[in-house]
């Protein structure tokens, strides 16, 4: 065997620990959530029972169906495809495809992790980091894909998830987000707009519902991959099967989990593009002759 | 024994501008102070021909002993005579690795600068001797005021991190109102002839510009409008250029640079469809191209021959354009072309304004 399958098992092997980690923490968090409020636990089963099932709350935000408006969104990928269809000797599309996912989840991390991060840890700054971010998304398809997206995770919040999700800061913040975006925005340009940017509210939705600080951006990051690979299939790059052998990849978890520990230290000011590309890339969507996606 | 001369800034690599009118409209350098390795080396000054709007003002104005009144209570605002240029250099025309060169710019109301560099800044790699895990960061601070009515060009050639480099710059502009701002940053993958591609360590870069408001006397408010932050750390940062020699932006704020600002998100707007088919038969009359059209078209052949990429939009009271390219050439002929025809760089700034894309 050459060495770097071996280093490729020892990956695959490091992600499933890792994954195994975080769910025994999402347990745990579970668990002790359910002792203090018993909010979480069901009559009949203790909570040593329901230990040994999965974690509901983060079954539900990775689901595909979630009402986000997710599936309008390639992130990049039908320009980046259109950019890349000309030149000849290139290689195929779907042959392609492995290193622009890759590079979908860097620009992701790179640019937002460190906001997502923040807002779960102290949810109260949550109108800063969103006015900050703002400031921070030049590139107005990617605005227009974060904030769609998370205004829709709010609108969500608040009709569906909220009333089971118990008080929390992170609910609170939310409460308090909502009602400002509703507000008449005042039309004084001194005053701080609000925009209702993805990672942020994302951040305060899962932290709201239980979710461990590690799942949350693991979700977030693997449902922008879901998203893209989705995506990839819609705009015939492959097939459903090669689309889910991707993301049952060890190859799709080393990237995530690299993506999160290259970001997992950095403050919000340290948070950049870390593929300059994919900007390029997403702001000439406005090209294309023909789209069938948003972003 | 004490240094005999005298020493304005102790910090190697420190320095600051502070640049002020004196009456009726004569732009002064109050403070220019450097250390090495920095240095501020002022050239040619671009003269201003008389505003025609002011001179009609002045001319009728029933008291004309007093034309000069505060720019920031005159409707159109005072003229500087002349647009200083200045040079931002280096020694060896770059930075070796653990500089730290802080540059702090004040423009006083209704004063213009244009600064700009001599060849790309070069960032060099540590030492081999060095033998720590990670070299020391090279770094570049630059911090910009700009009063009501005051105007800065900075368009300084691209800096060129060399292989194995590590560098991080900040520069951050506090405009006021009716202050303008026009910055060209831009970043190139190091030294082409000897194979170098994006084989840098590190390489961090934002931009920052803040709003300033309020009135004189009372605190002032700060607001960040835009942060515009590159972060290339980490694994093969080559594979994320996609072939690409260069990237870089340009930053454009305040009346001044309204023109040029419009122009770039209408050309933005004018690009040919990607993807789309020529449905013509390819009969048709071939009608005949207005200037304008030809000048797009020729730009359009160079873009696609330099695989030119960019865009070009208003975002928070800016405009930002983005643009990358196969080679430094033809990015520099890309942003060269559009200055020069858009033409407002030249007329307020000078030549001296596009010395960079020359």
């Amino acid at each position: 065997m050459s060495p770097s399958i071996d280093e490729q098992t020892l990956k695959d092997e490091i992600a499933r620990l890792e994954t195994r980690l975080s769910a025994a923490r999402a347990q745990l968090a579970t668990i002790s959530d359910a002792n203090v409020s018993n909010h979480l636990t069901p009559n009949g089963l203790s909570a040593s029972s329901n230990a040994h099932l999965p974690n509901h709350p983060l079954l539900l935000l990775s689901d595909s169906a979630l009402p986000l408006g997710s599936f309008a969104f390639s992130s990049g990928l039908e320009s980046y495809l259109a950019h890349h269809s000309t030149t000849k000797g290139n290689p195929s599309a779907s042959e392609n495809f492995p290193r622009f996912l890759a590079l979908a989840l860097i620009s992701l991390a790179t640019t937002t992790l460190p906001y997502l991060l923040v807002a779960y840890k102290s949810p109260e700054k949550l109108r800063d980091l969103d006015a900050e971010l703002d400031a921070c998304t030049l590139c107005p398809v990617a605005r227009r894909a974060s904030v769609a997206q998370g205004r829709a995770l709010l609108t969500l919040w608040e009709r569906a998830l909220k009333d089971d999700a118990g008080e929390s800061p992170a609910a609170k913040a939310l409460e308090q987000f909502s009602k400002a975006m509703k507000a008449p925005q005042s039309q004084d340009d001194e005053e701080i707009e609000l925009s209702g940017h993805f990672a942020p509210i994302w951040a305060a939705a899962t932290s709201a519902m239980g979710i461990g600080l590690h799942e949350s951006a693991y979700i977030f990051l693997f449902n922008h991959a879901k998203a893209v690979v989705s995506a990839a299939v819609r705009a015939s790059v492959m097939g459903p099967y090669k689309a889910q052998g991707l993301l049952a990849s060890g190859l799709l978890r080393g990237e995530i989990q690299s993506a999160m520990e290259a970001n997992w230290e950095k403050g919000v000011e340290e948070a950049g593009q870390g593929v300059v590309m994919l900007d390029l890339w997403a702001g000439r969507h406005e090209l294309l002759y023909s789209r069938i996606f948003n972003s | 024994m004490p240094s005999p001369f005298p020493s304005t800034s102790s910090h190697p690599g420190h320095g600051e501008i502070h640049l002020t009118l004196l009456p009726p409209a004569l732009p002064t350098f109050s403070t220019l102070t450097y250390t090495y390795p920095l240095k501020l080396l002022p050239s040619t000054p671009h003269i201003l021909a008389p505003h025609p709007q002011t001179s009609n003002e002045s001319n009728a104005s029933p008291n004309g002993s007093n034309t000069v009144t505060l720019a920031h209570t005159s409707p159109t605002p005072i003229q500087p005579t002349f647009v200083p240029l200045l040079f931002l250099l280096t020694y060896g025309g770059g930075v070796i690795s653990g500089d730290h060169i802080a540059l702090i710019i004040h423009l006083d109301p209704s004063t213009r600068l244009t600064t700009t560099t001599q060849g790309s800044t070069k960032i060099f790699k540590p030492p081999p001797n060095i033998s720590s895990s990670k070299p020391p960061t090279t770094r570049q601070d630059l911090t910009v005021h700009i009063a009501p009515h005051a105007a800065l060009w900075l368009a300084p050639d691209p800096v060129q991190p060399f292989a194995g480099s590590l560098y991080a710059q900040t520069q951050r502009f506090e405009v006021e109102r009716e202050g303008n701002l026009g910055v060209v940053d831009w970043v190139c993958e190091g030294r082409r002839a000897r194979g170098e591609s994006w084989g840098f360590e590190g390489w961090r870069g934002r931009n920052e510009v803040w709003d300033v408001y309020g009135k004189d006397g009372e605190g002032k408010e700060r607001r960040m409008l835009v942060r515009d932050a590159v972060v290339l750390e980490g694994r093969d940062i080559r594979g994320r250029m996609d072939g690409k020699g260069v990237f870089g932006t340009v930053i454009l704020r305040g009346p001044l640079f309204k023109g040029l600002a419009d122009f770039f998100v209408e050309e933005f707007k004018t690009l040919p469809r990607i993807g789309g088919r020529n449905w013509g038969s390819g009969n048709e009359v071939v009608k005949e191209l207005t200037k304008e059209e030809e000048w797009r078209k020729r730009r359009l052949e160079r873009e696609k021959e330099d695989g030119v990429l960019w865009t070009a939009c208003h975002v928070r009271g800016c405009a930002i354009v983005k643009f990358a390219a196969s080679e430094v050439e033809g990015a520099r002929w890309w942003l060269g072309c559009m200055l020069r025809e858009e033409g407002s760089v030249g007329r307020e700034f000078g030549d001296g304004g596009l010395m960079f894309v020359r």
